[in-house]
Order: structure tokens, then sequence, then C-alpha cells
């Protein structure tokens, strides 16, 4: 089973909370290849991408530096255009940034430094033009779920790490799209915050139903938060393997521990080694 | 959607797909903004030419002499411009020259001295308020009308930012650089040649850009209070005069200097600092 | 049972503190902190004193030198002050006419460049386009254009506002066009994935993120300003504090000039003295860090 086989057209297994309808999909790439130059180097930065994330899925997708995680995360965000192939979400093909179906979380929390809080997580609803009054019971509520009550009227550089992380995914989820995108959200949070904020996502991920593509290097991290690991190769980037996560949610810390679970990502582990 | 690249192309063939079409991209949006950008200078000094055209066509040639009339000018007023810029040049280098030494020299003692620097710091920074170029008068008072004063108003205006930026130079070595020096024992003296120097050079070439232009100001406005000798003074005599023609024609060759002074600081500035390996210091 | 050490001059800090307690610590460190308070006091008190110093052996100097040489070369402070009192009726409009140019060239000067900065910082072909005579601009000393702007305006306030904000723009332009460049990577992305348009990305973005680096360069283009507006009085010579100064010059009246250079610095010094508080200002509203240009 460890085997890196292309992966071509598998059907993607489902969760465990299966039904007998199979939840549609959400996210589509369909033999997505992106290629570059930067300067005077090339780079192939992915080939042959084909990808379904269904409905509620948490799909991570791991794989060392370079090997074009996030330039896949961006692709399917429309910022940058592929060179070949398809990306599609509900339904919609995706050619240019600004899909309102989407929120984006980065490794830097990226909150306006002017902004309080409380305006840097309105800033999408401005941004769409949306009525203030109608926005701001839903902020109050999202400052609720992220447990910043009391912290709306602080600037992010009076905010340590994981709470400007728990603001920018506030702001993500302001204009509830059916996706959200995270490019590395913990990666420049200490081990410790680190933790803490895997935790409050699933939580947050729980009370929230959303499609969620979460691009990290913490193999342990991606395992634990969700239903599949895309396993990325680098140069070109391919997808090496996608591997199952069944266990079920809500899921809790002693899963860590669990035999089932450290074997999965020791599987990931092998799979990234055997490249 | 176009069909999938077929997964029997090896990795190779994929790459060189890509490339060609990527590299054909590139060079096409290059060529095309060379190419725009080129039309639109054209397209911008065309309209210079023109608004400068047009005005002299409205307004009467004792206001605005058109660019024939300053080219007559500037064939008619030669032996007087032949006679007034290496004037204004002299001024120009020898101010530099000045400035610089006293800048750098003096910039070197201060910052060899913290006590110096934090006494002497909220004057600098005052001074950078103060119009220097308001001395011109009472230097050319107190040392006549004659080349000194002008050098002098040159020197003074040039000399500011450079003390600035060798202080800030000389100040801002990068710790641990300075720490291995020091655990090899260098003496004060070795810590300055060979470290000190090289970080506060991109800043002192870059003050010695600064240096140059305002050396440039300088002679002029020396050269405007004087009224005697030099371009900044033709400028003044032919305002007087309303021979506006060799005003113009004289601000030409004013621009011309004074473009050239500035290419030349730069390149020199560039030259050393590729020389020496040092990044270009931002404005 | 150990007393603590009564250290001399206890009884300034309270009581002795009983042995074993945690606040022991706490004393011991409070009262260090105190002492390196005390110090560092002592030690900007020093640096003033000696700055100050500085100044009285300036001013000595000064005097010193005027009463050997000739005062009509060098007049010393006294004299100085007579000028100024002297010639005071004469020094104070043109303070105020040289304070209003400075104020309406820098304000339309600082007003077009960030304009312009915006427009052409937002368009890499215009910046292109405009490279070699925006080089142009910054090389040629704008004074340079004194006497050819005095010849169309005359020589009342125009000349100066319009030479004073043809010096004052290309800081401000400059900066503003850097600035609104150099914007945070990820938030470009975020306002991207949000499909703003160019106006919502600039305005809530890009301008105030480029505020740091327009303040730096309106307080260049404040001293630009005013050094452009006494170099014009100069040559126009008919209001101003420049003009007052080529009057002296003329009339070999040094006191007057050296009154006149006086005021000159004063109100230099405070024009920059608004400019460096409203950047303050203006950060702080912003919760914006200053510039490190």
């Amino acid at each position: 089973m460890d085997a890196t086989d292309q992966v071509a057209t598998r059907p993607s297994r489902r969760g465990p909370a299966a039904k007998d309808r199979a939840p549609r999909v959400v996210i589509r790439c369909q033999d997505v290849h992106k290629f570059y130059l930067a300067g005077s180097r090339s780079v192939y930065a992915l080939k042959g991408i084909d990808l379904e994330v269904r409905e509620r899925e948490f799909v991570s997708v791991v794989g060392k530096s370079g090997c074009g995680k996030s330039t896949l995360l961006h692709c399917i965000a429309g910022l940058v255009p592929v060179s070949h192939g398809e990306v599609a979400i509900n339904g919609e093909r995706v050619d240019k940034p600004g899909r309102r179906d989407i929120g984006l979380v980065f490794q830097t929390s990226a909150l306006l430094r002017w902004r309080t809080a409380w305006d840097n997580v309105l800033l999408p609803a401005e941004v769409f033009g949306l009525s203030r009054a109608a926005i701001e019971p839903r902020v109050r509520q999202l400052f609720r779920l992220v447990e910043l009550e009391g912290f709306e009227r602080q600037y992010p550089n009076q905010l340590s790490g994981g709470m400007q992380q728990r603001v920018a995914i506030a702001r993500a989820l302001v204009h509830d799209p059916a996706v959200l995108l995270m490019d590395e959200p913990f990666g420049a949070l200490d081990a410790q915050t680190r933790e803490t904020m895997t935790l409050e996502l699933m939580r947050i991920w729980e009370a929230t139903p959303k499609t969620v593509l979460f691009v990290t290097h913490d193999l342990q991290e991606a395992a634990f938060l969700s239903t599949r690991v895309v396993v990325m190769g680098a140069r070109p980037g391919t997808i090496q393997a996608i591997v199952d996560v069944p266990m079920p949610h809500p899921r809790t810390p002693d899963l860590l521990a669990r035999a089932d679970f450290v074997e999965t990502v020791q599987r990931l582990r092998r799979l990234l080694m055997a490249q | 959607m176009p069909p999938r690249l077929a997964a029997d192309k090896t990795d190779l063939e994929l790459v060189e797909h890509f490339y060609a079409r990527a590299v054909r991209d590139e060079t096409e949006h290059r060529r095309r903004v060379r190419r725009t950008t080129r039309v639109g200078q054209v397209v911008v000094l065309l309209a210079l030419l023109g608004a400068w055209w047009a005005a002299a066509a409205v307004y009467p040639p004792v206001l605005v002499p058109g660019p024939a009339a300053t080219v007559q000018a500037f064939f008619d007023g030669r032996a007087t411009l032949w006679e007034n810029t290496p004037i204004t040049i002299a001024e120009i280098v020898l101010g530099f020259l000045v400035g610089s030494l006293l800048g750098i020299g003096l910039g070197i003692a201060i910052a060899q001295s913290r006590w110096a620097e934090v006494i002497l710091t909220p004057y600098l920074v005052v001074s950078q308020a103060v119009p220097k170029v308001a001395l011109a008068p009472i230097l050319i008072i107190a040392l006549g009308y004659g080349l000194a004063s002008k050098v002098a108003v040159a020197a003074l205006i040039a000399f500011f930012p450079l003390l600035e930026n060798t202080i800030a130079g000389l100040r801002q070595v990068d710790p641990d650089s300075l720490r291995l020096l020091q655990s090899l024992g260098a003496t004060r003296w070795q810590i300055f040649t060979k470290l000190r120097v090289f970080t506060a050079l991109p800043l002192i070439f870059a003050g010695l850009r600064i240096a140059a232009v305002l050396a440039t100001v300088g002679a002029i406005v020396g050269e405007f209070v004087a009224g005697n000798r030099g371009l900044g003074a033709l400028l003044v005599t032919s305002m007087g005069t309303f021979s506006t023609s060799l005003l113009y024609a004289t601000m030409g060759v004013l621009t011309g200097l004074a473009c050239g002074v500035y290419l030349a600081a730069r390149s020199g500035e560039r030259r050393a600092l590729v020389r020496y390996n040092l990044a270009t210091p931002e404005r | 049972m150990a007393r603590p050490v009564a250290e001399p001059g206890a009884s300034a800090a309270g009581a002795p503190v009983a042995p074993g307690t945690a606040a022991t610590a706490e004393y011991w460190m409070a009262r260090e902190g105190r002492a390196a308070a005390a110090r560092a006091r002592r030690e900007r008190l020093g640096h003033t004193g000696a700055r100050l110093l500085v100044l009285a052996a300036v001013l000595g100097l000064w005097q010193a030198l005027a009463s050997r040489y000739d005062v009509t070369l060098v007049p010393g402070p006294a004299q100085t002050y007579a000028g100024l009192r002297r010639g005071w009726p004469l020094i104070a409009t043109a303070a105020v006419d040289t304070s209003l140019e400075i104020a309406l060239g820098f304000a339309a000067g600082a007003l077009i460049g960030l304009i312009l900065g915006s427009l052409v910082g937002q368009s890499p072909l215009a910046e292109g386009i405009l490279h070699p005579y925006l080089i142009a601009y910054q090389a040629v000393p704008k004074v340079g254009l004194a006497p050819m702007i005095v010849l169309l305006l005359g020589f009342g306030l125009w000349p100066k506002v319009v030479l004073a904000a043809l010096a004052a723009a290309f800081p401000v332009l400059e900066n503003t066009m850097v600035g609104v460049q150099r914007v945070d990577e990820d938030s470009a992305r975020l306002f991207a994935g949000l499909g703003a348009s160019p106006t919502q990305t600039y305005v809530k973005l890009r301008l105030i993120s480029a505020l740091p680096s327009v303040m730096a360069g309106v307080r260049v283009a404040v001293v630009l300003a005013t050094v452009s507006v006494v170099v014009t009085e100069f040559v126009a010579g008919r209001i101003g504090l420049g003009a007052v100064m080529m009057l002296g010059y003329a009339q070999l009246d040094t006191p007057l000039v050296f009154a006149a250079l006086v005021v000159l610095t004063a109100v230099g010094l405070a024009y920059y003295f608004a400019a460096v508080g409203l950047e303050a200002l203006v950060l702080r509203w912003f919760n914006l860090s200053p510039s490190t240009r």
C-alpha cells in the first residue's frame, strides 16, 4: 500500500458518516498542470493533478517544501491561472480570483494592522458591499466561536500569534463561504500554540459545515484534522498518494496515542521519505 | 475542456512543451511592454515640446521664447556661456570635495566617540530643517564675490547629509561581525578598517551622490546672490534684462550640467558598490 | 535567625523585610530597578546639560568672533538682536509672507505628489514610461528654475509657491510610489482572493500601507519647500524673509541679514517639527510603525 503510484481517477472513499448517496463534489481539479518561469529558472509546480474534494470533507495536503502545495491552493483560489487543465468549485470553473464561496487563511495572518480585530473580520463584507448592520450579529457570533470575545477592539499587534490566526479564521468565515482554503495557517506559530490551534480548528470545523482544504507540513496535524490526506511529491509536483483517515469525528486528543492513528502518521512519513 | 496531456509523455517532453510556451509568452510580453514604453516616452517628450511651442505661440517672446529662439540664443551667446560654465563647474567640484572631506572626516571623528554622537545628534537633526542656502548672503559678505564664497556655500550644503550618512553608516555595523572581530582581539583601528568602513560604504556613497547634487544647488544659489560670474549669475542677469531666450539657453546648459553631475555621481556610486560587492542602499 | 542586611538608606525604601519571605527578591529587584532608573535619569540630565553647554559655547564663540572682527562683517548676538528690534515691522511681515508661501507651496506639491505617486505606483507601465523623466526631474536642481519662473510669474507670492510645489512634489511622489508598491504579499493575495476592485485595494490597503513612507517623504518635502521659497525670494526679492536678507545684503546691513536669518531658521524649524508631529499623529491614528527609510 506504500507504492508511490500515480493517482489517476481513483474514486475517493467516503468518511465514516457515509450516506447512501455520495456527497457532491465541491472542489474538482482535472489534469491540472502549472508551469512558470521564475527569472531564469523554470518551475514545473504541478503536473497532472486530479483531485476531488466532497462536501464537508477536511482534506490536508502534505509534502516537502517546494512540492507545490501552496501553488495548488493558489490555483484553486484562482489567484494564479493554471497552465493546463481545469479547476472547478461548486461546479463553476475557476479562472480568476474573487469567488465569494471561498475563504482564505494564510500563514501570515495578513491582518491589516490599522484595523481592530472587529474591523478586520468585517473586511470581506465591506469588499462585497454587504450591509454592515446585517453582518454585525454574525461577526459577534464568530468572535464567540473563535473564543475571542472581549478582544474585538484590539489591534493585531496587541494579539498573540494564535489569536491573530483565530481572527484570520473568523474573517475567512464572515461571508459564510462553502469552502475554506488554508495555507499552512499554523506554520508561523510556536509548537505549543500550534497544538492548541489544531484543537481549536477541529472544534470550529465541527461547529460549522465547511469543506476544508488544508496545506501543512506537519503530518500529525494533517492526520488528526483530516478525513483524507493528500501526499504530494516535488519536482514536478504530483499527487503521490491519498491516504484515508477513517477515524470518526469528533476527534479528541487521546486519538494521538492510539495505535491505528500512529500507524497512519507513520505511513504518511514513509510515503514522504520514499520520495 | 482540452484533452488530457498524454500520460505517456515523459516529464522532459512535458517540460519542453510548457517551457516553449512560457518563453514565447514571456518574450512576447516583454517586447510589447518595451514597445509601449518607448512609444509612451516619445509621446511624453513630444507633449512637453508641444506645450512649450504652444506657450511660445501664445505668449510674447519676451516671456516665453520658443525652442527655435532658444537654440538661436544658444549660438549667439555661446561666448558668454563658454566663459561662465567652467566657473560654475569649478565651484561645484571644489564645493563637493571640500564638503565631502569635511563631512566624512568629521563623521568618522564623531562616530568614534559615543558621547560626542549623543550630544550632537539633536543639533544634527535640527540642522536638517534649517535652510542652509540662507547662509549664502552672509558667506558672500564675509568671503567676497569670488570663487571662495560660492565654494563655501556649496560645501556647507553638501556637508551635512554626508556627515549624517557617515555617522549612520559607521553605526550600523552588524553586531555579530563586531563580536567576531572582538573575540579575535582586533584593535579599534583594525575593526574600523576591516569592518566599519565597509558597512558604512553604501551610505557614504549615497551621501556622496546627494552631496554632488547639493553642491550644484549651492553653487547656483551662491551665484544668484553674488550675481557676477557663473551660470547662475547669468540666469539672474538675463532675467533682469529680460533677455529671455538667453535665459532659456542658459537653463539648457545648466540642466545638462546638473544631469551630468548626477549621472556621474550615480555611476560612481554604483561602480564602487559593485567593486566591493555591497548592496545598493535604498535612497 | 538571619536578619536582612541593612543598607544605608534602607529607610527610604521602607522597613526591612523579614527573612525568608518571597517579597525579599522583589524588594531587591525593585531597588535595583530604581537605581537603574535613577542612573538613566542622571545620564539624560548630563546629556542635556552637555548639549546646552555646546550651545552656550557656540554663542560665546560667535560673540567673541564678532567683537574681534569688524562688526559689519560678523555681527554678534547682541547686534543681531538689535537689528531684529530695529527691523521688526519689516521682518514680521516678511515672516508671515514666507510662512504662507511655504505652506501653500508644500500643500500643493504634496497633494500633486500623492496623486501622481498613487497613479504611477499602481501602473508598472506608467512608471517605466516616466522613469527617465523622473530621474531628470530629480537631477535638475529646481532652484535653478527660479529666474525663469520669476520672469513668468512676477515678483509676488506665486513664483515662490510654484517653485516650492515643484520641489515638494518629488519626494512625496517617489515615496508614495514606493509605498503603494511595497505591500505585504499575503495581504495583496487576500484582497485579490476577495475579488476586490483596484480602487478598493488602493483605498483599503495600499494607501494606508504606504502612509509611513509617504509621511517620511512629507518630512523631506517640507524642508525642500522652505529652501525653494528662500532661494526664490533671493531672486525675486520683494516679499519674504529672503528678500529682507537681500535688502540687508545690498546695504551691507549685516545685523538685519542675521536677524532675518534667525527668524527664517525659526520658521524652517517650526515647519519641520510640524511635519514630524503630523507624521507621529498619522502613524498613531492608523496604528502604523514609522518607515525605516
